[in-house]
């Protein structure tokens, strides 16, 4: 089964380019991992926690929470949407400029991500939306 | 009605089992009547599926409420045939789908397998029987779609309207048969390492489902994007979400074997590999559907939560266990004929394909699971959203890119340097002449002039590739030109398909380039009578309207749009709020051109008349479109079975003289 390798010295050059090749990729590949981390990770955190420990947390959060009813209102004149976001004991403003997925409504969980602003109001630069109780096939995802 | 049902699926699990047991027995045993014998049980059990199918069907047709499924995903206002849709609108039927498709799936491959090579038919049978066992297991115990409630609702909550769109409707079977598809190469697989003796280890057999279950996930894809783009009305078409990873990483992963496939074929190399690409795509099929069913990771905290996550979980840790150990047990036997060559070979482009393409799969993999795993770690939830998957993706992809163009120039086991150069200078000269035209143009950012100038390169190599081709056939029988195009690709299927495969990745790709690095997006607040110019385009507000429809409450922004002085016509742009469940959807005005893409989004309005709208341009949208359809025209011509029967043992590349790249017949 085995077959006659012609040179075995050949062989080892081989696989040296080969090893030498293979961690190359890797470590490109680690590169390229490290930097996207640092641009895209946001951390999940709940209502609770950003009205509590806002200062100890990095400025860009990801916030899930449900939207509190009666909270609603599209503001034309700013051209964005004010909703308040709970998780049934604090309840924080919400301002988002985006898109507004479809399934968003009161009552409804979402996830938002953005920062903190000085007034307390959460500026949101994602909103997703969660269809509850029925399978949706895919996240309708706002604009960026 | 829904006993029957119920007791179907009882008894097609029951058969299921019988014919796991049975394969695996006359596997063990070679008793050819043992295996017939687990044949016929699965035969019985997709008849039964067929059965419960039709009740469910039934069911969903003349809205028989007594059914919990049926309430929850039909109403009395909802047209018929999303009505007959809902049947995978839900978990419970998505799962009889997943196992009815499966069961037919088994069929055919037993039929394909029983006549290419016999010896695999327990081993196929047994573990396409393990696969139907757990989902008909899920379907009579936690996931029942015949569940039925004492108090019958009058009329059903209906789906969500986002879903009652042709887009939706074709999507999820399509995107069914590339994840249960990829079962049959498994199956194969499998059989093939546990029978032993066979030296490709079925990789060979397993190549053209594969190639099906391939174009399967990847018209899949194509349909959840258009989708997304058409009916969800954010003015994007992949979102890097969850869901969509889901089924790009055995996409990937495939794609990948599609290319590595073609070493084993003519060099008897890289067969542990394939198996292992082979596994690896049938476990992100899996891990694809217990993550769009459950829908976990968007909720961090309910990662576990449905039962439905464990059952699957532990049916994904078993076919791993399965499928890596017995490729472990005969891992010493599947030793590579003979080794790379050289560095500079199409081996070598080949083998750097699966590389990138196997380090965006993991890329995608991580950044899917980064939750989960930061917080098991870290304790914390970390997500990472779309700038991570652009940032470590588009290299990856424009590298691919640039292989794609590569390799078919390069020559199977050793290619010249000077060979090189010469094939290298007419496409090179195109590459560079596009990217300087478009850079001195000033398009900018200057990334995608050059991302441009690389498709450019592609584009001439492929034509480059048809050139010859022609060239040769004419020199040799003096055939028109078009003739000789037609003749070529229809003889030489799987090499001129697959080249028309490449061009329409490159159409994607070109569409994909142009409408992220060059989309405009803005938001105007109008009175009626106003309007907003975004690009070249000019359009005016000109009121809003308001309609009833299908119990929707629609809002009608009415639009005409002017490039300059033409006047380009008059569009809508609605909301469409759903009186009795508070849904909404988006109806956009969209206006396509291969040019770009006029997208308007009714955002807002007030109470006044003022409409605020989000208007959006996205270049070369409709090559994005259009490169998928390529793509089927591609795929279909290289699925083609060849005139003759496909060979099973790879022969030596035919007439490899120092300059071959280019051989005139097959691959």
């Amino acid at each position: 089964m085995s077959a006659v390798h012609p040179g075995r010295v050949g062989q080892r050059r081989h696989t040296l380019v080969f090893v030498c090749g293979a961690a190359a990729i890797v470590v490109a590949l680690a590169y390229l991992v490290y930097g996207g981390i640092q641009q895209g990770a946001t951390y999940w955190v709940t209502v609770g926690e950003l009205e509590q420990r806002a200062g100890a947390l990095p400025a860009r959060v990801r916030l899930g929470g449900t939207v509190a009813p009666g909270s609603v209102r599209w503001d034309a004149s700013h051209r964005h949407l004010r909703f308040a976001v709970t998780d049934g004991v604090h309840t924080l403003p919400v301002a988002y400029a985006g898109v507004v997925p479809d399934i968003f409504s009161e009552g409804r969980q979402v996830v938002v991500e953005g920062t903190l602003g000085r007034d307390g109001t959460f500026d949101a630069t994602t909103l997703l939306a969660k269809c509850p109780t029925k399978y949706t096939p895919a996240d309708p995802a706002s604009s960026r | 009605m829904a006993d029957l049902g119920r007791f179907a699926l009882l008894a097609a699990l029951a058969l299921a089992l019988y014919a796991l047991v049975a394969g695996m027995l006359a596997g063990r045993t070679r008793r050819a009547e043992i295996a017939a014998s687990a044949g016929r049980a699965l035969g019985a059990a997709a008849a039964l599926e067929g059965v419960a199918a039709a009740v469910l069907l039934v069911a969903l047709g003349t809205r028989d409420y007594t059914l919990r499924y049926v309430a929850a995903h039909v109403s009395n206002a909802q047209p018929l045939l999303y009505d007959l849709t809902a049947f995978w609108g839900g978990m419970e039927g998505s799962l009889l789908l997943w196992a009815l498709v499966l069961s037919g799936y088994t069929l055919a491959a037993l039929r394909t397998v029983r006549r290419q090579r016999p010896a695999l038919v327990p081993g196929v049978a047994a573990v396409c029987a393990g696969t139907s066992s757990f989902f008909l297991l899920l379907l009579t115990t936690v996931a029942s779609p015949f569940a039925t409630s004492p108090f019958p609702p009058s009329d059903g909550r209906g789906m969500n309207p986002l879903l009652l769109n042709p887009w939706m409707a074709i999507h999820p079977p399509t995107l069914y048969l590339g994840y249960v598809g990829l079962t049959v190469p498994f199956a194969i697989v499998c059989a093939a390492l546990a029978s032993g003796g066979h030296d490709d280890a079925g990789v060979l057999v397993a190549r053209r489902w594969l190639l099906w279950a391939w174009y399967c996930l990847s018209m899949g894809l194509w349909f959840g994007a258009k989708w997304s783009y058409v009916v969800l009305g954010w003015g994007g078409y992949w979102a890097w979400d969850p869901v969509e990873n889901a089924a790009l990483m055995p996409w990937l992963v495939a794609t990948a074997f599609i290319h590595s496939v073609m070493i084993q074929e003519r060099r008897e190399m890289l067969t542990r590999w394939n198996v292992v690409l082979v596994i690896l795509a049938f476990g992100l099929s899996i891990f694809g559907t217990f993550l769009t069913r459950s829908g976990v990771l968007s909720s961090i905290h309910s990662f576990t939560q449905s039962p439905l996550g464990a059952y699957f979980l532990t049916f994904l840790a078993l076919a791993l266990l399965v499928g890596f150990g017995l490729a472990a047990w005969r891992w010493d036997r599947l030793r590579s004929r003979h080794e790379l060559d050289a560095a500079l070979s199409r081996e070598s482009a080949f083998v750097l394909n699966n590389v990138l393409f196997l380090a965006a799969a993991f890329a995608v993999f991580l950044g899917t699971v980064f939750p989960v795993v930061s917080e098991a770690l870290g304790g914390r939830a970390i997500n990472v959203g779309p700038p991570f998957f652009d940032h470590v993706v588009v290299p990856l992809a424009l590298g691919i890119l640039l292989l794609m163009g590569v390799g078919p120039l390069l020559a199977w086991r050793r290619a010249s340097l000077d060979h090189l150069h010469r094939q290298f200078l007419a496409p090179g000269a195109a590459g560079v002449l596009a990217g300087a035209g478009l850079l001195g143009a000033g398009v900018r950012p200057a990334g995608a002039a050059l991302a441009f100038a690389l498709c450019a390169f592609v584009a001439a190599t492929i034509a480059l590739e048809f050139a010859r081709g022609v060239r040769v056939r004419r020199a040799h029988r003096g055939e028109s030109a078009v003739w000789a195009l037609g003749a070529l690709v229809l003889r030489n299927r799987r090499r001129y398909g697959g080249y028309i495969v490449h061009l329409g990745m490159l159409l994607l790709a070109c569409g994909i380039i142009g409408s992220s690095a060059f989309a405009t997006q803005r938001l105007a607040t109008l009175a009626p009578g106003q309007d907003a110019a975004i690009g070249e385009y000019r359009v005016r507000f000109d009121g809003l309207a308001q309609e009833t429809r299908g119990g929707a409450l629609s809002i009608i922004g009415r639009l005409r749009v002017f490039a300059g002085t033409r006047d380009l016509g008059a569009f809508e742009a609605r909301r469409n709020l759903f009186l009795r469940s508070q849904d909404a959807t988006t109806d956009v005005a969209l206006r396509s051109t291969p040019r770009d893409d006029l997208y308007v989004i009714l955002a807002g309005w007030t109470a006044d008349g003022r409409a605020t709208l989000r208007l959006l341009v996205n270049p070369m949208m409709m090559w994005i479109w259009a490169g998928g359809l390529v793509l089927t025209a591609g795929a279909v011509i290289a699925m083609l079975p060849e005139r003759r029967a496909a060979p099973q043992v790879a022969v030596p590349a035919p007439g490899v003289s120092a300059g071959g790249a280019w051989s005139p017949g097959g691959l």
